[in-house]
């Protein structure tokens, strides 16, 4: 598959287009990194934008042709030289609607400084677009045309909307399409044999196993993963444990019954123990029942998967009322499930999206000790930004000089960073995303709301002016009036004196 | 107190906040002082957000003393640097609405009226002349010039298509299946032409030549285009027919108009909904049903200038010197439900697809008034807040209705000074 992308990189007679098809956790991603490692090896990655929609600033289609025009103007300086005096002429070409964005940003440029190059963007389908059809890919079948010397490769899974762009008459012709899901499976078997291998192998030679593990096993695991390369990843995390000697959990996870538990929405449900694996990466950290601890677990959890905008680990710890280093402690347990760095100031972040799938769904989480009910954690989280802005905002928190406009705060970032912690900056911009999720008794919230309503409220303004998040605290407004008028009239105390 | 009448009270708060935030959306993304300085400052007497937080403003700073409002105003205002022109238009979901300035369309968001996306003319279409409208499904907006129509799509920003028109249109109208483009353009004093268009290929489908006395009136019909005309007969009797468009016209109504003491007054508007029309001149309106030749409506106006009638008939606003007044209509007669109160004529009022909003344009100011607030706001809420800017000497400055507001700076020890902010501060 790698030879057949880059050949298409090379040819420039072939499509400008190329779309990665594959379902979840079928590796889109990890081939859309190799490629770019790749090409830009070569000297051919013009630029790259790797959507998530664990980040708001990486979920945004707004964002995706500004930083592309970033990259290539540094790697271009002709690119650059026709970019600046353009940006000089339309400065507020960045709010544009996406057709000027890529026309100005993009192909204009491009076509002047007549550059060859290639560009990445990978899982579109993770930004928010409420559009049927991609609002990107139908601005790149307008456009790419323009700009011959120009490809894309893009990932994405097939989803309507970006299998509705690809299907627009004017991008179909323009694009080669590789289905990952429909690849032979002994094509993707043999790959997901040779990754373990590969990994597992390194794995014994650092920690002196001597031949572990056997073809068999690997074999095992081939099977069990089932085309599913997620599954690879989550096992090879899971057996790297420094604490854990790597042959006991091989043991733990062979051990495994072949299908318990339903494996979601995935079409790769006849042989997969995706869920089996999760549930025994949780039980094995977390071995002995403990309600109190259970309960920490499950906010510590819940607070990595439900968040907005992923934190690190001392800002979720301050988000949910826990000691720092026994957030840490939890984490690191389940670092199998996580990207969670060296540096604890990194955000933590899933390894895979369909772990909170799994942790949120009870017919797929069937160890209660576990299951994170969505309704509950938004309760709790709420609560918690809540109490977080209660106590800490105050008027004129930044020192800001009178009447100043924010914009010329020169240190205006630095003093954001310094005074108000990243997990208040968090409450402060996500308290109503989720308020709006909460279920179950919310008197406690309203009693925080009366105080932050009556108190706080010009602080909080104050806040989201500073960090430049003010619309969305108009539609947080919307949220709270719609959750108030429920309020009224559903809650069962409501009537009473 | 009981659980419900707390919880109502932090919904009101929760109101009261949101119209804060929304009318001075502008000041609190630009400055988080402003908040204090400028918003808070200006935000009415009667707010809850004034009586819960003015006390916490920096006492020795100056402040307005004579304009601030009483209450919340209905509406809220966007100020351009180029005039608005054409009509109008709300999105089908009734989140945004559209407005041009002849150099390019804009899209913005009915709350905060904050730009959402700007859509260019092209090299044929260099200037925008006349009405816009949205497709039914959301997704495009055709706008006219002297020379053609020009299509957008919304997604992308881009141009889809454009159909070359060489007249002066008055009114745009899109077939429920998006399909379909009709226009009405005017040939002479009293000569109209009716086109209607294949979007997809341009191509024109048809094209008639009718006459009207007063504007016609354009609107689509179980699959169909319909033309309303007016016509003289006579020295006072005019006929009112509708006609459907096909290859040619065909009239399929025809209602006799006889009311003589109108003869100097205007066909403004027409509700298709209803059969009824509003007619007016500079000091008189009435609303006439032209199927049962019935008076539902006289009243006295100040120099009236655009009239609309909501898509169901069941409301209809007039705009006036001095704001724009709503009825409603029920059981057979229209009551008065409020007047939005805004400085200078409003032109192409129309009322959003939920019947929550109305919209229109005044020179530089795009304005959206909320019907929810109208009909608990006091009728006469005295001075409304439309503006709100920053002086050199970095003192908030307000624009209210009489274009004046008084000031005073504490700290210099100065007397209260009366600034005349009149031609736009």
């Amino acid at each position: 598959m790698l030879n057949e992308i880059e050949s298409w990189v090379k040819d420039f007679n072939q499509s400008p287009v190329f779309w990665l098809n594959g379902l979840a956790g079928t590796g889109k991603s990890t081939i859309a990194q190799t490629v770019s490692e790749r090409i830009f090896a070569d000297g051919q990655l013009g630029a790259s934008f790797f959507c998530s929609r664990d980040f708001e600033d990486r979920s945004d289609l707004h964002f995706i042709f500004p930083t592309l025009a970033f990259q290539l103007a540094h790697k271009f300086p002709r690119f650059r030289s026709v970019l600046v005096p353009l940006l000089q002429s339309n400065p507020d070409i960045a709010h544009e609607s996406l057709y000027r964005q890529m026309e100005k940003l993009i192909v204009e440029p491009l076509r002047l400084a007549d550059v060859s190059t290639v560009v990445v963007i990978d899982a579109l389908d993770e930004c928010k677009d409420e559009e049927p059809s991609s609002a990107i890919l139908s601005v790149l079948g307008r456009l790419v045309k323009r700009i011959p010397k120009v490809k894309f490769f893009i990932t994405g899974r097939p989803e309507p909307r970006i299998r509705t762009g690809f299907r627009l008459p004017i991008l179909v012709e323009l694009t080669s399409v590789f289905v990952l899901h429909d690849v032979d499976p002994p094509l993707i078997n043999s790959d997901i044999w040779l990754f373990l291998r590969h990994e597992l192998s390194g794995l014994a030679e650092r920690r002196q196993l001597g031949k572990w593990p056997t073809d068999e096993h690997i074999d095992l695991l081939c099977n069990r993963a089932a085309g599913l390369f997620v599954y690879a990843v989550a096992t090879v995390k899971f057996l790297d444990s420094k604490t854990h000697l790597p042959k006991r959990r091989l043991a733990i996870i062979i051990k495994l019954p072949e299908c318990t538990v339903p494996e979601g929405k995935t079409r790769f449900n006849h042989k997969t123990t995706l869920d089996s694996l999760y549930t025994s990466i949780l039980r094995a950290a977390f071995e002995e029942e403990d309600l109190e601890v259970d309960s920490m677990v499950r906010s510590t959890i819940g607070a990595v998967a439900l968040v907005v905008n992923p934190l690190p680990p001392s800002a979720i710890a301050e988000l949910i009322g826990l000691d720092p280093d026994e957030v840490v402690q939890f984490l690191t347990l389940v670092q199998s499930l996580l990207i969670l760095g060296e540096d604890f100031d990194q955000p933590v972040k899933l390894f895979h999206k369909s772990f909170p799938d799994f942790i949120t769904d009870p017919s797929r989480c069937t160890d209660m000790r576990f299951y994170i009910s969505p309704g509950d954690l938004h309760l709790e989280l709420t609560m918690n930004c809540l109490r977080i802005m209660n106590d800490g905002l105050e008027q004129n928190i930044l020192s800001l000089p009178d009447y100043a406009l924010n914009s010329e705060v020169e240190d205006l970032k630095t003093r954001i960073s310094d005074r108000i912690s990243i997990a208040t900056q968090y409450a402060c911009r996500s308290w109503h995303s989720h308020l709006a999720r909460t279920m179950g008794d919310v008197t406690d919230v309203v009693s925080y709301l009366r105080i932050f309503l009556e108190e706080k409220f010009l602080c909080w303004l104050e806040v989201v002016s500073a960090v430049g998040a003010v619309r969305g605290a108009v539609a947080g407004l919307e949220k709270l009036m719609t959750w108030l008028q429920e309020v009224c009239f559903f809650l069962p105390h409501s009537v009473i004196p | 107190m009981n659980q419900v009448a707390k919880d109502n009270e932090l919904l009101d708060i929760a109101k009261d906040y949101f119209q804060f935030v929304t009318k001075f959306f502008e000041v609190i993304d630009a400055s988080a002082p402003h908040i204090y300085h400028s918003a808070l400052e200006l935000c009415p007497t009667s707010s809850i957000i004034r009586k819960l937080y003015y006390h916490r403003r920096i006492a020795c700073l100056p402040r307005v003393v004579i304009g601030a409002p009483d209450s919340w105003d209905s509406t809220i205002g966007f100020f351009g640097k180029d005039h608005y022109n054409g009509l109008c238009a709300w999105s089908p979901c009734g989140r945004f609405v559209a407005a041009h300035t002849g150099a390019a369309a804009e899209i913005r968001d009915q709350l905060t009226l904050e730009l959402i996306t700007t859509l260019q003319p092209t090299e044929m279409v260099r200037y925008l002349t006349g009405p816009l409208a949205y497709s039914p499904d959301g997704r495009s907006i055709a706008c006219t010039s002297n020379a053609a129509i020009i299509i957008w799509d919304i997604q992308t920003g881009g141009v889809a298509g454009e159909i070359g028109c060489g007249t002066r249109t008055i009114s745009l109208v899109w077939s429920s299946d998006g399909q379909t483009l009709c226009i009405i353009g005017l040939k002479g004093q009293v000569t109209f032409v009716v086109h209607t268009y294949d979007v997809s290929s341009g191509t024109t489908l048809s094209s008639s030549i009718f006459e009207s006395r007063h504007n016609p009136h354009l609107w689509t019909h179980g699959g169909f285009f319909r033309v309303m005309t007016t016509v003289r007969h006579g020295y006072y009797n005019d006929t009112i027919d509708i006609f459907e468009v096909g290859s040619a016209l065909t009239k399929i109504r025809s209602f006799v108009f006889p009311p003589s003491k109108h003869s100097k007054a205007i066909v403004q508007s027409f509700s298709p909904a209803t059969n009824h029309i509003s007619i007016s001149d500079d000091h008189e309106l009435h609303i006439l049903d032209i199927q049962n030749l019935e008076r539902l409506l006289d009243a006295d106006i100040d120099n009236s200038d655009s009239h609309c009638f909501s898509s169901d008939g069941s409301l209809f606003a007039v705009s006036q010197r001095g704001g724009v007044r709503v009825w409603t209509y029920a059981s057979g007669c229209y009551t008065l439900l409020g007047e939005f109160r805004c400085p200078g004529l409003l032109s192409s009022l129309r009322f959003s697809p939920t019947l929550s909003s109305i919209l229109g344009h005044s020179r530089n100011i795009l304005r959206v008034g909320y019907l929810r607030e109208l009909a608990t706001a006091p009728r006469d809420c005295g001075r409304s807040f439309v503006g709100l800017s920053r002086s050199s000497t970095r003192v908030a400055i307000a624009c209210n209705q009489e274009n004046t507001i008084t000031i005073t700076d504490p700290l210099a020890q100065t007397p209260p000074q009366f600034i005349d902010v009149r031609g736009g501060g």
